[in-house]
């Protein structure tokens, strides 16, 4: 029986086939290579585009932060009125001390240095462990959906025990023992990249389940290729489409929750390391004294960011026309 | 049926032991040695002796050797027993009962509150598909989608509790009136006596982190509804019923929409569990005294039985929810045969 899954798309209504898009039909599509198509519906995709775009201004400013507040780290402090003791967004002392505000620990910091400088280790915690995770669960779906039997079994029971945790609790629970609000970037990834990996281990091995039953697979076996030869040169370049897809989509869902270890105190350490994360410890405390700007603004960057990244896993989807396997 | 009923527990047995393995595992074999060490650290380890810490161990049983705790843990485990909270030395059962009111009654507020909405917006949508409003429907839900709960928390209590003062700040109910904590004995003496002040208190408590949990969800639901709604609606039956001239409310109602809500089914099954995870960063905003804030503070003080507990409670409901949703499929569906 054909379940759709909650929050899947199921509908052929919406779903345009293989057929070519608008601005394929004029051109032969001989002269195109799969790239080219790729890009050329990704392009027709305008919300994708505008995620895109914002993307990349966001590695911008992570990028450029000393160049956005010259002078001002997250670490520089002060507690009394050496200049930056306005209590409010002001941009009065642009560009070192915009949005000077009391910080979590009291001392007077700069918002936006925490938002530039803090950009860079939340995008990167979100970057490096969808990809780490993925790659997990490209090898272990991989190998469970081309060998079956026993192999398949096992793994999928250890995947299905994943599944059945909630996410959310067990990142808690891993962070509260290993990071204790002590933690480093890498010590995040790591626990993130630990509990992501098996909705990709799914989705790969359903592909390699009905790839290995194909003429190719078995020709390429008939020949007396190496299975790891098969598995990774002949399938999973075929099984790689949707992978993309959730991967994008699993960095906005990092960042996020990154962001709630922070906002739980249990995430990376600060001082030394900024994130947009660790900027929302303490934020109730920051609206009982009235300021309001220090979760709000950290907050504004990390909705943006995931909002741009959905938008980009949406054009992505359509671009690699997965849609379909994605069910 | 009943083959398959059987066979899916069965199935839930092996998974059920997996996932106790592994949350004792990692609680275990912490780096810090051992759970207790951890615990100690986090709080009054400077002041004992280690007379005194060995003592402790031996009582919480943590002087055996590793598949021994394991198996004591699981046996305790299965007769409901969950040991008692470090910090508070309670029973962490009573604990969790305590704590399950106000969570119920934030996760079931919101949920009601979700599905009156994304339903009925997501069959507007669908019956509207392609006009100004679908799209504006689809671009609102979605942007509301992808915003952080935290966030989306974090300023509705800023606009509407501090600058607007709305609604109350924190708590479920406003104990400087009352004098007295939620669900103590203190409490019911003023719920019997003014019972429906108390119910418009807790209401008015309740409003907010109910609707900032709903408003992130029902993106999902109704853009779900919306594509269950279209794919009814190019059905044969469909045709034939306006074929046959009834009116398109009829049609809507009767024809159209009950099909679609069978899928909704699995979702709403599904979704329970879910959701009392989900509402641990809502919890957590709103000091909501629930099953979140109870398990967020003993992850902050490694209070290792209570985190154990609370996952471990998390995972069987999902399970259980699970099969039940797989079972009631069946049966509100007849064409559904599981063999």
């Amino acid at each position: 029986m054909a379940l759709t899954y909650p929050g899947s798309e199921g509908n052929g209504n919406d779903y345009q086939p293989i057929a070519l898009l608008d601005g394929e039909r004029e051109s032969s599509l001989q002269q195109l290579s799969q790239l080219q198509i790729y890009w050329r519906r990704f392009r027709s995709h305008r919300l994708a585009l505008l995620g895109s775009i914002l993307l990349v201004l966001l590695v911008l400013m992570a990028i450029c932060a000393p160049l956005i507040t010259p002078g001002v780290t997250p670490l520089t402090y002060s507690v009394g009125d050496l200049g930056f003791g306005q209590h409010g967004p002001s941009l009065d002392h642009f560009p070192a001390l915009i949005l000077g505000s009391t910080a979590p620990d009291d001392l007077q910091r700069s918002v936006l240095s925490i938002i530039t400088y803090g950009a860079r280790i939340s995008l990167l915690i979100g970057i490096l462990s969808a990809l780490v995770s993925s790659f997990i669960g490209v090898v272990v779906g991989a190998i469970a959906g081309y060998f079956g039997g026993w192999v398949d079994n096992v793994l999928s029971r250890i995947t299905d025990v994943f599944l059945t945790i909630p996410t959310l609790p067990l990142i808690v629970a891993i962070s509260a023992i290993y990071a204790q609000g002590r933690g480093s970037p890498l010590l995040i990834i790591g626990i993130l990249s630990f509990v992501g990996w098996p909705g990709v281990m799914r989705l790969v091995r359903a592909t390699f389940l009905s790839l290995r039953e194909q003429e190719f697979t078995e020709a390429a076996r008939a020949v007396g290729v190496n299975p790891f030869r098969i598995i990774f040169r002949h399938l999973l370049p075929n099984a790689l489409s949707p992978v993309i897809v959730v991967t994008t989509l699993a960095v906005g869902g990092n960042i996020v929750f990154e962001a709630t270890l922070g906002f739980l105190q249990l995430g990376v350490e600060f001082p030394p390391t900024a994130t947009w994360g660790n900027a929302l410890a303490s934020s109730q405390n920051s609206i009982a004294s009235g300021n309001w700007w220090w979760p709000v603004f950290p907050g504004l960057f990390i909705a943006i960011t995931v909002l741009a990244i959905n938008f980009i896993g949406d054009g992505l989807r359509d671009a690699l026309d997965v849609r379909s396997r994605l069910e | 049926m009943l083959a398959y009923s059987i066979r899916r527990l069965l199935l839930a047995i092996p998974i059920f032991f997996g996932i106790s393995l592994l949350v004792w595992g990692i609680v275990t074999t912490n780096p810090d040695g051992g759970p207790l060490a951890s615990f100690l650290g986090k709080n009054q380890g400077k002041i004992l002796t280690q007379q005194q810490i060995d003592n402790y161990k031996h009582a919480l049983g943590l002087d055996r050797s590793l598949p021994e705790q394991y198996i004591i843990w699981v046996k305790n485990l299965l007769q409901g027993n969950l040991g008692n909270s470090l910090l508070t030395h309670r029973s962490v059962g009573a604990t969790i009962q305590e704590r399950i009111v106000p969570t119920l009654l934030l996760v079931g507020t919101s949920y009601t509150l979700q599905l009156l909405i994304a339903i009925p917006l997501g069959i507007f949508s669908a019956v509207r598909r392609g006009t100004a409003a679908d799209s504006l429907i689809t671009v609102v839900t979605y942007v509301a989608f992808s915003l952080p709960t935290f966030w989306v928390g974090l300023v509705a209590l800023i606009v509407f509790s501090v600058q607007l003062g709305w609604f109350p700040v924190l708590g479920i109910v406003d104990e400087r009136t009352i004098g007295a904590q939620f669900a103590t004995p203190g409490y019911w003496d003023y719920f019997h006596a003014h019972t429906i002040a108390a119910i418009l208190d807790v209401a008015h408590h309740v409003a907010l982190p109910a609707s900032i949990l709903a408003l992130v969800s029902i993106a999902g639901d109704s853009r779900f509804m919306r594509s269950q709604m279209l794919e009814v609606l190019s059905q044969d039956y469909v045709r034939t019923a306006r074929a046959k001239g009834l009116s398109n409310r009829a049609v809507l109602l009767k024809h159209a929409l009950r099909n679609a809500m069978l899928p909704e089914i699995t979702n709403i099954g599904l979704a329970i569990p879910t959701l009392l995870a989900g509402a641990i960063v809502t919890e957590q905003i709103f000091s909501w005294p629930g099953m979140g804030q109870l398990y967020v503070q003993a992850a902050q003080g490694y209070d290792y039985p209570v985190m154990v507990a609370y996952i471990m409670l998390l995972a069987v409901l999902l399970l259980v929810f699970n099969i039940i949703t797989d079972l009631a499929y069946a049966v509100v569906d007849p064409r559904i045969r599981y063999s």
